[in-house]
C-alpha cells in the first residue's frame, strides 16, 4: 500500500510537476528542502494524487508542521473512497 | 463569550483575546511610543500577527509584514533595508521580542503611521512602497462603499494576510463593513472546500491558481458562492472554466501604492477590471483601437502613478486591460496584445499553456513569438497553417516552439521580459527534460 502511494507521488512529480527535483526523490527526501517542491506545487501535487491516483488528504490534515517528507505525504494519505457530506 | 473579531483556520479571536495576544508587549520598549516605532513584524502565528496589526494602526505605528518562513537573516535584511528600528520575529508574541537594528537608511517619519510593502515587481529587485494608514482608510470606505455585493457576505481569505490584497482587501475590509473574516493558513485544499462549506455564503479571496485547483476537486454537483480575482488578467479558457463552478467571479485591480483602485462583481470576459473606486481617479484609452497607459490619480494625496498597463474605458465606464505596456508587441506598427494571441491557442486541442512574447525583428520592428505546453508532442507546420486561419496577419507567431514547461519567476509569474531577453536555445537548455 505505502509503495503505492510513493509510487503515485513519483508519477505526479514526473507528469505534473517538471520543476521538481525528482532525481532527488526518495522516502526520506524532504518535498522543499530536497525536492523543491513550493506551498503550491505542493497543492498541485495533492490536486493530482486526489483526481488521478485515487488518494486524498483528509481535511483535518495541516499541512505545516507534521508534512515535511514524502513518507509524510504517503502516511497522511488516505483512499478517494469515504464520501464527503455536501452543502 | 463575546463575538469573535476574525477566524484564523477554525480557531475563533474576540476583541479580548487579541487583547491579551498583544499584552505583553504594551508600554515595552518601542511601544512606549508606538507612533514613533517602525516595526518589522515576522510571525508564525498569524492570528498575533493581525491583532498586533489591528493593535498598531490605531496607534499610528509603522509596520513592514514580512512573510511567515522568511529566515531570520532575509528578515534582518529586509527590516533594515526598509528602515524598521525593530524586527519582531518568532512564533508567537509570547516568544518574540522586538530586536533593536541599526536602520541603513532614515525614512521620513510617515504622519499617522505607515503600513509598509514591498511591491513584487516583476521586473527586478523589489521597491519599498509605504502608504499611511490615513490612506488605506480612503482605500477601505471606498472599497465598502463601491463593493456593495460584499455586504452580506463572508470573507474566506486563503491568501497571505502579509500582503496588502489579504489584509486590506480580505481582513481589513471585511472588519470595515462588520463581517467576520475567516482566515485560512491551512492551504490542505480539502480544508479549505470544508471552510467554504461551513460559511455557504463566501467571498473566496485567493490566487487564481488556488482557485483552479480547488474547483477541479469541487463535486460536481456543488459551486463555489462568491470568488474574487486580482493581479494579471485569466485567459479566456480558464475564466470561463471559473464562470462555471462560481455563483458569483469577481475581479479586482490595482497596485501596491494606491491598493485596490477598480473592481467589477462580475466578469464576464477577460481583462474587464470594473469601474474606477472613489478614492481615485484613473485615466486609460478610449476604446479597444486607442487604448493607453492606466494612469492612477489618489485624489487624498494627488499621487499619481503610471501603472504602465495598457488599458481603455468602454462606454459604460468599464476599464479594460490589454497588456502590460512593455509586453505589448508593435509589429509593423500595429500592436499586437500577448493576451489576445494565448487566447486563440488555448482553444487548439491538447494545448494547456500558451505564452506569446516579442523579439526584435529588423524588417518588422517586433515579431510574435510564442511558446507552449501540451499534452503530446504537436505537429509545428500543422499548428502554423491552423494560425494563420485563426489570427490575424500581424498575431501570426514567427516562431513557434513546444516546450516542456514555461519558466517562471519566483512568485509564480511568468515574465515575457525575460522569455524576450534570452535567446530560444537557452531557454530550452533551461526547461528539464
Amino acid at each position: 500500500m505505502s509503495a503505492n502511494r510513493h509510487a503515485a507521488i513519483k508519477a505526479v512529480l514526473q507528469q505534473h510537476l517538471p520543476n521538481a527535483r525528482l532525481s532527488a526523490f526518495a522516502g526520506s527526501a524532504r518535498l522543499n528542502a530536497d525536492l523543491a517542491i513550493d506551498s503550491i506545487m505542493l497543492l498541485q501535487l495533492i490536486v493530482h494524487l486526489e483526481l488521478e491516483h485515487g488518494f486524498n488528504l483528509p481535511e483535518e490534515t495541516l499541512l505545516t508542521q507534521e508534512l515535511e517528507t514524502v513518507d509524510d505525504l504517503a502516511r497522511l494519505l488516505v483512499a478517494n473512497d469515504q464520501k464527503e457530506p455536501s452543502l | 463569550m463575546t463575538t469573535p473579531l476574525f477566524y484564523v483556520d477554525n480557531t475563533p479571536y474576540s476583541q479580548d483575546d487579541c487583547d491579551r495576544i498583544v499584552s505583553p508587549l504594551v508600554g515595552s520598549g518601542p511601544f512606549q511610543n508606538p507612533a514613533s516605532c517602525r516595526l518589522a513584524v515576522c510571525l508564525q502565528d498569524t492570528a498575533h500577527w493581525l491583532a498586533l496589526c489591528l493593535w498598531l494602526k490605531p496607534l499610528g505605528a509603522s509596520v513592514l509584514p514580512i512573510h511567515p518562513g522568511t529566515p531570520l537573516q532575509a528578515a534582518q535584511t529586509l527590516a533594515k533595508d526598509t528602515g524598521c528600528s525593530h524586527l519582531l520575529f518568532g512564533d508567537n508574541l509570547r516568544d518574540a521580542a522586538p530586536e533593536a537594528l541599526e536602520a541603513l537608511t532614515n525614512p521620513a517619519k510617515g504622519n499617522g503611521g505607515e503600513l509598509i510593502q514591498l511591491s513584487s515587481g516583476t521586473t527586478g529587485k523589489p521597491k519599498t512602497i509605504a502608504r499611511s494608514w490615513r490612506d488605506i482608510d480612503r482605500e477601505l470606505t471606498a472599497y465598502v462603499d463601491h463593493f456593495t455585493e460584499a455586504q452580506p457576505l463572508t470573507p474566506v481569505v486563503a491568501c497571505p494576510v502579509t500582503h496588502s490584497y489579504g489584509l486590506i482587501c480580505g481582513v481589513l475590509a471585511a472588519l470595515e463593513r462588520g463581517a467576520t473574516p475567516h482566515v485560512v493558513t491551512n492551504l490542505n485544499p480539502r480544508f479549505i472546500l470544508s471552510q467554504l462549506r461551513s460559511v455557504p455564503e463566501h467571498l473566496l479571496y485567493a490566487s487564481p491558481t488556488l482557485v483552479s485547483l480547488l474547483i477541479r476537486i469541487l463535486p460536481p454537483s456543488e459551486t463555489l458562492h462568491t470568488v474574487m480575482l486580482s493581479g494579471a488578467p485569466l485567459p479566456a479558457p480558464v475564466l470561463n472554466q471559473l464562470r462555471d463552478r462560481c455563483q458569483r467571479l469577481c475581479q479586482q485591480y490595482g497596485c501596491s501604492e494606491a491598493g485596490c483602485v477598480a473592481l467589477t462583481p462580475d466578469v464576464t470576459k477577460p481583462g474587464l477590471l470594473g469601474t474606477p473606486l472613489p478614492h481615485v481617479s484613473l485615466d486609460a484609452g478610449t476604446s479597444a483601437e486607442q487604448p493607453d497607459d492606466v494612469l492612477i490619480t489618489i485624489k487624498g494625496s494627488g499621487q499619481q502613478i503610471n501603472t504602465r498597463d495598457l488599458g481603455y474605458f468602454d462606454a459604460h465606464g468599464q476599464l479594460h486591460f490589454l497588456a502590460r505596456t512593455d509586453d505589448t508587441i508593435n509589429v509593423a506598427g500595429i500592436n499586437v496584445y500577448p493576451g489576445a494571441v494565448e487566447d486563440v491557442y488555448l482553444r487548439y486541442p491538447g494545448i494547456r499553456e500558451a505564452v506569446a512574447y516579442k523579439q526584435a525583428d529588423s524588417f518588422a520592428g517586433e515579431r510574435v513569438c510564442l511558446r507552449f505546453v501540451a499534452d503530446a508532442v504537436l505537429d509545428i507546420d500543422q499548428l502554423k497553417q491552423w494560425s494563420r486561419e485563426h489570427l490575424s496577419p500581424h498575431q501570426v507567431p514567427a516562431f513557434i516552439e513546444q516546450v516542456e514547461t514555461i519558466p517562471r519567476l519566483p512568485n509564480g509569474k511568468v515574465s515575457r521580459r525575460l522569455l524576450s531577453e534570452a535567446p530560444a536555445h537557452t531557454l530550452a537548455a533551461e526547461v528539464p527534460a
